[in-house]
């Protein structure tokens, strides 16, 4: 195993709490400004609506494809909406995806992982081979098939993002609970007379949950690309609502004449994905010693 | 496994809203089509057939390499696929040997000065590769060579020089994951302990880390690389609809948009099969390189570390 340890999960059964935060926060100054971005991000998606800005669909049509100016810092699009505030609205879109279909994705995720590893059997064989299934197709394919199928709109992204991405963690929560299972405060849960559905959420849950957290961290860049590219290839939103990959998307016919319509979105996905990134990388460096780099 | 994955790639047109047959007939005639005629076309493609019955034709045909007729272009799905999968295997097959030629020398010498400025910069070039989306790079090095330097195509297909911008899009960004792997695999295998003997018995610097440690990194960084391509193929469909090359992108784009939901079904499953495949054949060639280890890798790292 040792020589596949090649950027591997850390053991996720230990995440050894304590050591972990110190190491993180004081040797890691990349996963601090990780942090302060994603901070960045959120805010400027929160404040979105009350930045003073033209609205993202607000077209100031004696101003079209100009570039930055005090009124439009970003300047503006070829219809004449301001660049600036599409972008921070775009935040919004990606965020919202981002933040609900994890969610999603982990309760989908742990529930079944859980059940999988604690009835064990047939219902874990079942379940498993099903994962297997999900996880045999390449992520971007089966995400532009599946929100393809079902049209725009923010419900299929979100569809397409939870079907792709359950399975990694039912496999991930079903592997954990194999190993708690045998531990001796479960069946000490068990012999006090705890119910099933009692023993599974006062006891395992707990338990799966911070590996399933740090997962949800270090994934959370690729879910972004992967919305943005949804976005580019138009299957995501609709054209008028600022996304950023479809921001991109629509600047094909200017990137000549004007860049910046593409550069700027396209700046905004890359800073988020490695922001998650770097808060993805400090958890992992923490929490696996032996490939902390700064050490 | 197979039939989990035909199972699911048959499904997927199911989710679909609307009613096939009266999507084509809307496309055909360009009016509203009425009940019987629907009623008819349905009968005649054998829609009102109840679900196992229809997933069961399909796959019976999908074994002798029939996949049905698309509904947009009245041709064989297989004929299609066949068609198109040449040049995108073609361009990420290019690609993956660009990001070696890329990952390969930056992480050997990241992890051989461990902690210096290179290995910073090599760090902070591979997390910007992989976190730069393929479409934006695609347009960045299009303005930069085709547009700056005007010695290359901006889009289309055709020679040699077509292939050169969407595979170095592709590449760069698979040589920015893959380099992360090189340097953690090069790290793990200088700290064993037959390194400190190589040194010990004063064998040069520059030779240990070729010698004796690339070579002992390289099972694991080519099996990983193996892993990673249905990834790669993924990413080959972003990309050929950014430089307008003719390849499986175009077809399963044009796919979605014509709503033609046989294309589709047998575009995942031809991409689910593969996949398995590769995999299969990854795990053998792994197994044959590395009788130790053959055996010791689980699907959760094989997931994480390859990715989709």
């Amino acid at each position: 195993m040792s020589s596949l340890a090649v950027g591997r999960l850390p053991d996720m059964a230990h995440p050894g709490r304590g050591d972990g935060k110190r190491l993180w926060t004081r040797n890691n100054p990349l996963a601090v400004a990780g942090f302060v971005l994603v901070s960045a991000v959120i805010l400027v998606a929160l404040a979105a609506p009350f930045l003073g800005l033209a609205g993202p669909n607000a077209i100031d049509a004696l101003h079209r494809l100009e570039g930055p100016t005090l009124r439009h810092l970003f300047g503006t699009d070829d219809l004449g909406r301001d660049v600036f505030s599409r972008i921070a609205w775009g935040a919004r879109w990606s965020l919202a995806a981002v933040g609900v279909a994890t969610a999603l994705i982990m309760s989908i995720g742990v529930s079944l992982g859980i059940i999988a590893g604690y009835y064990g059997g047939l219902v874990d064989e079942i379940l498993m081979r099903i994962v297997d299934v999900f996880l045999a197709l390449p992520s971007l394919l089966l995400a532009l098939a599946i929100a393809g199928i079902l049209g725009s709109g923010f419900g299929s992204v979100l569809f397409a993002l939870i079907a792709v991405w359950w399975a990694g963690y039912a496999r991930l929560v079903r592997g954990l609970v194999v190993g708690l299972r045998e531990r001796d405060f479960i069946a000490g849960a068990r012999a006090l007379g705890g119910s099933n559905g009692h023993v599974m959420i006062q006891h395992v849950l707990p338990n799966v949950l911070p590996p399933v957290l740090i997962l949800a961290t270090i994934e959370m860049g690729d879910l972004i690309l992967a919305v943005a590219a949804l976005g580019f290839l138009g299957v995501g939103v609709h054209s008028p609502d600022p996304e950023w990959g479809t921001m991109v998307s629509d600047a094909r016919p200017f990137f000549l004449s004007a860049p910046r319509l593409m550069v700027l979105p396209g700046l905004a996905i890359m800073l988020t994905v490695v922001a998650f990134n770097l808060i993805g990388d400090g958890l992992r460096d923490a929490l696996d010693p032996g490939s902390n780099p700064i050490r | 496994m197979w039939i989990g994955l035909s199972l699911l790639s048959f499904s997927l047109a199911t989710l679909a809203p609307g009613d096939p047959a009266q999507l084509l007939l809307l496309q055909r005639t360009g009016d509203p089509p009425t009940a019987q005629e629907v009623a008819a076309l349905r009968g005649e493609m054998g829609l009102d057939r109840p679900f196992p019955v229809r997933y069961l034709q399909w796959v019976g045909r999908a074994v002798q390499g029939d996949l049905g007729v698309s509904y947009s272009s009245g041709k064989k799905v297989t004929h299609i696929l066949v068609d198109n999968l040449g040049s995108t295997f073609q361009l990420a097959v290019t690609a993956l040997l660009l990001g070696l030629a890329i990952a390969i020398p930056l992480g050997v010498v990241a992890a051989s000065r461990r902690g210096t400025y290179i290995d910073h910069f090599s760090r902070i070039a591979s997390l910007v590769g992989t976190s730069i989306p393929s479409f934006v790079m695609g347009y960045l090095l299009i303005l930069l060579f085709a547009v700056g330097f005007r010695f290359l195509p901006v889009s289309g297909s055709g020679g040699v020089s077509h292939l050169i911008l969407p595979a170095l899009t592709l590449g760069v960004a698979e040589g920015a994951s893959l380099a992360r792997l090189v340097r953690a695999s090069m790290l793990e295998v200088l700290g064993e302990e037959y390194i400190l003997v190589a040194r010990a018995k004063g064998v040069g610097r520059g030779s240990v880390v070729l010698r004796h440690a690339l070579r002992n990194a390289f099972n694991p960084i080519l099996t990983l690389t193996g892993l990673r391509f249905g990834r790669l193929v993924g990413g080959a469909v972003i990309v050929e609809a950014v430089f307008g090359r003719t390849g499986l992108g175009t077809v399963i784009l044009d796919a979605i948009h014509d709503r033609d939901y046989v294309l589709i079904q047998g575009f995942m499953l031809l991409m689910g099969t593969t996949f398995v495949v590769t995999n299969l054949m990854v795990d053998i060639l792994y197994s044959r390189l590395d009788p130790r280890i053959g055996r010791a890798m689980t699907s959760v790292d094989r997931h994480h570390v390859g990715g989709r």
